[in-house]
């Protein structure tokens, strides 16, 4: 059985580079994906645009989604997840660096499973990473697939 | 121009007191009514005079009537006891001959002395006779004649008087049906007058006083309802005059303070309206700096530590001391710009009041403080049921802060004391935290609250300086007030109250 892929969703390569940094030094062995915008995200889940070729049912074990991202941003990215029937179950952790109480207000309303503030300390980061992974792909039974 | 004004023809009826017009309205009818009066009296003493004058005329007939029989019967007596010398005819005569002379007042001099000499005439034959005399001697003869001469002289004086008196009752009868004619005419011509009055002083009341008072009751009520005024109502000066031209000043004045009332009122929703898009353009630079600001930092503490881990071991002890610098430099920096985010956000909170016990709120501070620093050994002192009518969440920043201070100053002292007590009679509340910690210069107290102003150096005391600002800023909001006092090693006292205070010298 092929581990599954996570999807991260993030526009700054700074943080791109210290979320991979982060996971890699927890050893969560997934393969990552990175889309850098919200439209390559939606793309990507749904097997449409620049990723038409995708077998869209092949969902990631985890999204990682940050809120400010170009093209469509993050709560709308989320909200059209939870609204397509293949994608509406996925497991979608925010992280972001936003802590206004109208972002996690909205990233809960619109069906996020977690709300993770990234630390600027990147110990911290590191340890939130370790505990979302280990929360996420280890102690959470995923939903069952469809169609099994 | 008004039909009024050229109806009326003079001014000062309009600027006649209120109390004079009535004065006037009642005193013409009753002026008719005493003229009727006075006018009578002169008549009804005429009337008298001549109805009494009347009487007497009436009287001095109704005598000389009687004299004049009496006299017959004297006269008839007499010549009866002549002719007979019977004493029997002799009787009219002696129950006459004594009243006669008494009664003989009202009579004028001479008709008075022939009515005694006819009577002194009559003794004398009766005398003759008693003494004997016939008829025929001479002397009784001459005594008959002597007596009918007399009686004769009486008459014609008598007919004179009855006359003169008729004549003199006719003139006073015709004088006083004069009279009576004069009288009613002056009762006709009064009554006239009063009724005319009555009506001039109805008109006086209706156009002067009951026409302006209702015109200025219709203005008093378009005032009120909050339109112009329309009714003219009063030249003058009376109390109605003035009456209106108050009115007139409280419309004006309406009128002007609305206008007034409405330019601020726009000036304010103007305001109002640039202080929602302030506050607006605050809330999206917050949320810009709490995700731009932050991503650098991260970035910086990210790789700071990457290097560490992957390149550390080619860096000297120097080089290691360099990269924890950047990294506690980019932490500090995070730290900052979490507590501004939070003072901005507590600046746009809205207090939310419920009864709130503080005392048990600082007992969890407390605890918080001490599980936190769990070496520290502190002595506190709460005093119980500390109530305050404050918003809970702000009210525990407020205390996180002030004995969070407490709790950080004393971190130096031996036998570090912290208490939070209530000012014995004060209203509302003076709430005091006191320390026996590091305390401060009160030359610098003026810094004291401002947002990331200290006094102590970050290396005896860390901070970032905004506890205190956070707190004003709860208290303030609360309508309440803080101050504090302190020296340096003394410790330091922090005063507040979370309501208004009634009595601004409370706090200050």
């Amino acid at each position: 059985m092929t581990e599954k892929v996570i999807l991260l969703v993030e526009d700054h390569p700074d943080d791109e580079a210290l979320t991979l940094r982060a996971l890699r030094r927890n050893n969560i062995g997934n393969d990552v994906v990175v889309v850098h915008d919200g439209e390559e995200a939606l793309d990507w889940l749904h097997g449409t645009g620049g990723h038409a070729t995708r077998v869209p049912r092949d969902l990631p074990a985890l999204v990682l989604l940050d809120l400010k991202i170009p093209k469509i941003d993050g709560l709308e990215v989320l909200r059209r997840i939870r609204e397509h029937p293949e994608t509406s179950l996925v497991p979608v952790v925010i992280l972001t660096s936003s802590r206004e109480d109208r972002d996690r207000l909205n990233g809960y309303r619109n069906g996020a499973n977690s709300y993770i503030r990234k630390p600027i300390d990147f110990a911290h980061f590191v340890e939130a990473v370790r505990q979302v992974g280990l929360y996420w792909l280890v102690l959470n039974e995923p939903p069952p697939a469809r169609g099994t | 121009m008004r039909r009024g004004r050229r109806l009326f023809p003079s001014r000062w009826w309009f600027h006649l007191p209120i109390r004079q017009k009535g004065m006037v309205v009642v005193a013409i009818p009753l002026l008719a009514l005493a003229a009727m009066v006075v006018l009578r009296i002169p008549f009804d003493r005429q009337q008298q005079r001549a109805t009494a004058e009347r009487e007497q005329a009436d009287t001095t007939r109704q005598l000389t009537k009687i004299l004049r029989a009496e006299l017959l019967d004297v006269e008839t007596a007499v010549r009866g006891y002549v002719l007979t010398a019977d004493r029997t005819f002799l009787e009219p005569f002696d129950a006459v001959r004594d009243s006669l002379s008494s009664r003989l007042e009202p009579l004028d001099a001479e008709t008075a002395r022939l009515v005694r000499l006819e009577l002194a005439l009559a003794s004398e034959l009766a005398g003759l006779v008693e003494r004997g005399a016939t008829p025929h001697v001479p002397e009784v003869q001459q005594g008959i004649r002597q007596a009918k001469t007399t009686m004769d002289a009486i008459r014609v004086r008598l007919g004179t008087v009855e006359a003169q008196h008729a004549a003199r009752a006719a003139e006073i009868d015709a004088e006083l049906k004069r009279l009576r004619q004069l009288l009613s005419l002056i009762i006709l011509i009064t009554v006239s007058a009063g009724l005319g009055g009555a009506v001039v002083a109805g008109w006086l009341f209706a156009t002067g006083i009951a026409a302006r008072v209702t015109a200025l009751e219709r203005n008093a009520e378009r005032l009120a309802d909050g339109e112009r005024l329309r009714f003219e109502t009063s030249r003058g000066t009376d109390e109605i005059g003035s009456l209106d031209r108050a009115l007139r000043r409280a419309a004006l004045l309406l009128r002007t303070r609305e206008r007034e009332l409405r330019t601020v009122n726009k000036q304010l929703v103007h305001t109002v309206h640039e202080q929602v898009l302030l506050n607006r353009e605050l809330e999206a630079f917050s949320y810009s700096v709490s995700h731009d600001l932050r991503a650098p930092l991260r970035s910086i503490d990210g790789f700071a530590q990457a290097l560490r881990e992957d390149w550390g071991d080619r860096l000297d002890e120097a080089g290691q001391d360099h990269l924890a610098r950047v990294r506690n430099a980019a932490q500090r920096m995070g730290r900052l710009i979490d507590d501004l985010l939070k003072l901005s956000k507590l600046t746009r909170a809205q207090v939310q009041r419920v009864d709130v016990d503080l005392s048990r709120l600082a007992e969890e501070v407390i605890a918080e403080l001490s599980d936190r620093n769990p070496t520290r050994s502190v002595v506190w002192q709460i005093e119980d049921g500390l109530q305050a009518w404050c918003d809970p969440s702000l009210a525990r920043i407020a205390l996180e802060n002030l004995l969070g201070n407490a709790w950080k100053f004393t971190s130096k002292t031996a036998d570090a004391r912290i208490s939070f007590q209530a000012t014995p009679g004060t209203e509302p509340t003076l709430f005091v935290i006191r320390d026996n910690g590091a305390g401060f210069d009160m030359k610098y107290v003026d810094k004291l609250f401002a947002p990331f102003q200290r006094l102590h150096a970050d290396r005896d005391f860390p901070g970032s300086g905004i506890g205190l600002a956070t707190t004003q800023r709860i208290v303030r909001k609360h309508g309440g007030a803080i101050r504090t006092d302190s020296a340096v090693g003394a410790g330091a006292a922090f005063f507040f109250t979370l309501e208004a205070a009634v009595d601004a010298a409370a706090v200050a």
